[in-house]
């Protein structure tokens, strides 16, 4: 009778340090001044490109050649371009495209890479060596080649260049999530998960690829911010976005003729593409040493 | 009318056999040639009855165990002979969706790594949760409420509070309840436990040997214990098996194999035993080594190191198993030999 109650008090006192110990991912990454520096900055850029065709200032297309180029001011804040828009406007609205682009390509490259990279790790054999050899194949190419090349067969166009970039990614996906079910495919809880009658296609999407995740998130973090700039040196060479649509990389381009004279013109898109990559790699490194335990109290 | 039906139902299972395996062989291809792994395997486990399986490692026990449950891979492995009847049904001969539905609702799994046996990436009451609701297609709160039952069947205190736990925020000893929690979540008949004890430690181990003999008795279930030691096997089973090189060397009742094993293997086992031994002694060990994986000789596969080998006898024919007063043994001269058990 006694026994419990006297064993109570220490269990919980165990399960308390534990518990502080083992905090939930996200709560340990906003601990982290720079994760919760790099969080924040990228949640309110999703906000402003959600809402940002809502709230710009000026049309961010509509011409104005009778205030081509003037300095940012309080009329515009952030000055206007050699055909007079607003460039503020311009930048909130080419942000929801660059964004947009870039989501497009990662997801792209998890859809074409997570699922070869289950069946390759979990089926294992002449299946594992013929996917993993056309993934070195195509990690071979560098991405924006690989991109230029099927922006050159398909057309200019921001669609099929976030494609393009999005199947370069593939490789890289495949390569992680394949490792990580390696990994854990002879572990005995994967075992232990089958003895108990849970058929093996469940205990491969349940129980095996939750234990990838933790690495694939970091590599997305990675790839967001490398693809933002795959995004924008694209467009910069007019091989993504189209006119007069603009994102933060056509911007630039568009703006490099007037770079002696209208510096803000080069100067804004390129702080916002700067910053947000830097946003994404932070949040990527954060991650990693949360997730990987490396880096000690 | 009754009589039939009692016929039918008891045919198959033929007494009280809960588990049979007859004749069965198994190979196995770790790399690219096929090593015979078990041979000539043939057991039976009684309802309720605990059966010890004892072997170095290599022997096959854990591969006898896995395939119990039909969860050696087919891509590995080819079967040669034989048939595992489980309450009179083959299991080497399911598809792999009828061995589901056996699998964690008739026969439960313990395994020997209690630290890795539970996924990382979720709560243990869900993952006990999970098997509940796969078998008995109960609602999210039902299987909520009998995983908190079993928690406290396996004695985790707290339960409530546990469950919601993840598996590195519990100790072996606990982890190891919350196994065995799953196991018997869907009251098995039969319950395999593949060294359960080995990698916790002494008072650990004392505890949760004395949970499995309890929850044997309270839920009548027929228990396999695989262990290399023969002292936790004398202490928990009624029967035990001596695996060597893939045969069953010996097969008796516990009390007349330790007072007097029949095979030299099983005699030099028991007499390697820290407490057979006077104290301060160096301790006597078996020499030589197990064989290797698929090792196959022309006569007893014990024989090369066997004290009691006779050159013409023993290393010309396989040797099969035969019949002794308490069991079965695989040995030519077992009638000729009187051979040491645990001393007192």
């Amino acid at each position: 009778m006694t026994a419990p109650a006297a064993s109570a008090p220490s269990t919980t006192q165990i399960a308390q340090v534990s518990g502080r110990r083992h905090r939930g991912l996200v709560r340990r990454v906003l601990d982290r001044p720079a994760g919760v520096v790099s969080i924040a900055y990228l949640v309110l850029l999703i906000v402003v490109s959600l809402i940002g065709p809502f709230i710009t200032p000026f049309d961010p297309n509509q011409n104005d050649l009778r205030g081509v180029l003037r300095p940012p001011g309080l009329d515009h804040w952030l000055g206007t371009d050699d055909l007079g828009r607003d460039v503020l406007s311009r930048l909130l609205v080419a942000g929801r495209v660059s964004l947009l682009a870039t989501a497009q390509a990662v997801l792209t490259g998890l859809a074409f890479g997570v699922l070869p990279g289950v069946l390759a790790g979990y089926i294992g054999g002449w299946f594992d060596t013929i996917v993993t050899r056309v993934a070195d194949v195509l990690l071979s190419f560098p991405s924006l080649f690989l991109a230029l090349a099927i922006v050159a067969i398909l057309g200019p166009g921001l669609g099929n260049a976030m494609l393009a970039v999005g199947i370069a990614y593939a490789p890289r996906f495949l390569r992680i999530v394949r490792g990580q079910i390696l990994f854990v495919r002879n572990e005995t809880f994967v075992e232990a998960a089958i003895s108990t009658g849970i058929p093996r296609r469940r205990v491969v999407w349940a129980h095996m690829l939750p234990n990838a995740w933790p690495a694939l998130i970091i590599q997305i973090s990675f790839m967001l911010g490398l693809t933002l700039i795959i995004e924008s040196s694209l467009s910069y060479l007019g091989l993504g976005v189209q006119p007069p649509n603009a994102s933060w990389g056509s911007m630039i381009g568009g703006s490099k003729a007037f770079i002696e004279i209208a510096p803000w013109l080069v100067l804004a898109p390129g702080l916002v593409i700067f910053f947000t990559s830097l946003a994404f790699n932070t949040l990527g490194d954060v991650l990693r040493d949360e997730v990987t335990g490396g880096r000690e109290r | 009318m009754t009589r039939n039906s009692r016929e039918e139902s008891a045919a198959p299972t033929r007494g009280d056999a809960l588990l049979r395996v007859e004749g069965f062989s198994l190979d196995l291809a770790p790399g690219r040639e096929y090593l015979s792994v078990l041979n000539d395997i043939d057991l039976e486990v009684r309802s309720g009855e605990v059966v010890g399986l004892v072997g170095e490692s290599g022997s096959g026990k854990s591969t006898l165990a896995m395939s119990l449950m039909g969860l050696v891979p087919k891509r590995i492995s080819r079967q040669r002979s034989g048939r595992i009847l489980f309450n009179g049904v083959d299991v080497t001969a399911l598809r792999e969706r009828d061995l589901r539905a056996i699998r964690g609702r008739d026969v439960g799994m313990i395994f020997q790594e209690p630290m890795t046996a539970l996924d990382p990436a979720y709560r243990v009451g869900d993952q006990v949760a999970e098997v509940i609701r796969r078998h008995r297609g109960v609602s999210r709160a039902e299987a909520r409420a009998q995983v908190i039952e079993d928690f406290r069947l396996v004695e985790i205190s707290d339960p409530e509070r546990r469950a919601d736990a993840y598996p590195h925020e519990l100790s072996g000893g606990l982890r190891q309840r919350v196994c065995i929690a799953m196991a018997i979540a869907c009251r098995p008949s039969l319950l395999i436990a593949d060294e359960p004890t080995t990698a916790l430690d002494v008072t650990t181990q004392a505890q949760i040997l004395e949970l499995l003999r309890r929850l044997r008795a309270e839920m009548d279930m027929s228990i396999v214990l695989i262990s290399h030691d023969l002292a936790v096997i004398a202490e928990f089973c009624d029967r035990v098996l001596v695996m060597y090189a893939g045969q069953i060397m010996e097969q008796a009742m516990i009390d007349p194999f330790f007072v007097r094993p029949r095979h030299p293997y099983a005699s030099a086992l028991l007499q390697a035993l820290p407490e057979n031994q006077p104290p301060l002694n160096e301790l006597s060990v078996l020499p030589g080594s197990p064989p290797p994986l698929g090792y196959v000789a022309p006569g007893c596969r014990f024989a090369n190191r066997c004290e009691f080998a006779q050159a013409g006898r023993c290393d010309t024919h396989a040797v099969s198993l035969s019949p002794t007063d308490a069991g079965e043994v695989r040995c030519i001269r077992a009638d000729e030999l009187v051979l040491e058990g645990a001393g007192q």
